[in-house]
């Protein structure tokens, strides 16, 4: 039978990106309702997502699964277009630009390779730090909030290394990504 | 976990633990600070040199020392001396007032941003 013509057509990639995203997204709203002592202080577990993303299938396919978690998390959340949605965008800017850098290093150094506990600390540190550059340059410009930044990181370098744990452990029960390029970047890591 | 995380997250770590020495020294030192009477500005003055500065206020005269880059009241003619008791500032956005004398002094310190904050 004829598939009927259509101008898009949903490739595997798409659909990966929209499976991923969605739980992605629900983690990023469970997360939302978690109370928090510090606004921006979270464990990012929904990073763990980006980064299976990242290591099982390709950096472009992770900014898609992140962008998407930003933007539909924050409409689902009630946040968009609010500080705390420009906070979250700058957070996913930075850590993605971070973990473009370290998949270019991962490809030209593979005697040198970043697991996913690696890559989820110096996202994570990233994700902190992008958005507290966006806070303190244009919502609180207040010299006071840098005395905040220290704990802050420690919380994301701490937080990093809990998702990055969680990631390794995921991605040993995962069975070996399909074939895909980029995939040799994928399998178990002797840790 | 392999080498390169090791050197990643030690790098990371001390990377953090910078952030506590750079940011978390003794608060910026004021370099100035202004005299408020009844709420309208009237003078600033240089933390430097050791003096006393007579303020008039409503009540009658308080008395400022500035000494080794602080200032404190020492005197005013309010009951409670709740001035007298804030005791030495040396820090930027410090600040005391003898609301009853209707004398506050504020501590600048270099980096004078024009906003506090910004809330939605």
């Amino acid at each position: 039978m004829p598939t009927p013509p259509s101008a898009l057509t949903p490739d595997r990639e798409d659909r990966l990106v929209a499976g991923f995203a969605a739980l992605a997204i629900v983690i990023h709203v469970l997360e939302a309702g978690l109370p928090s002592p510090v606004p921006g202080v979270k464990p990012g577990l929904a990073n763990v997502i980006t980064l299976i993303v990242l290591l099982r299938h390709s950096l472009r396919l992770a900014v898609w699964v992140a962008g998407l978690r930003v933007l539909v998390g924050s409409l689902l959340v009630g946040s968009f277009m609010a500080p705390g949605f420009w906070l979250s965008a700058a957070g996913a800017v930075a850590s993605l630009t971070v973990l473009a850098l370290a998949s270019l290093w991962n490809a030209a150094r593979p005697s040198l390779r970043l697991s996913a506990l690696g890559l989820s600390v110096l996202s994570a540190l990233a994700h902190m730090s992008g958005q507290f550059a966006v806070a303190y340059g244009f919502f609180i410009p207040h010299p006071g909030l840098l005395r905040l930044l220290p704990p802050l990181l420690t919380a994301a370098f701490v937080f990093g290394l809990v998702t990055g744990a969680a990631t390794v452990a995921i991605l040993r029960h995962l069975p070996p990504a399909g074939p895909q390029r980029g995939a040799r970047s994928a399998g178990p890591h002797p840790s | 976990m392999t080498r390169a995380d090791v050197i990643a997250i030690g790098l990371a770590a001390a990377a953090v633990g910078a952030t506590y020495a750079h940011f978390w020294q003794p608060a910026m030192a004021a370099t100035q600070f202004e005299v408020r009477i009844a709420g309208q500005p009237s003078g600033r003055y240089a933390l430097d040199g050791n003096r006393d500065i007579l303020v008039e206020g409503r009540l009658g005269p308080s008395r400022l020392r500035i000494e080794n880059g602080r200032v404190r009241f020492i005197a005013s003619p309010c009951r409670n001396k709740v001035c007298v008791h804030s005791g030495w500032l040396s820090h930027g956005g410090d600040a005391a007032a003898c609301l009853p004398n209707r004398v506050s002094i504020s501590l600048l310190g270099d980096a004078e941003a024009s906003v506090d904050a910004v809330s939605f």
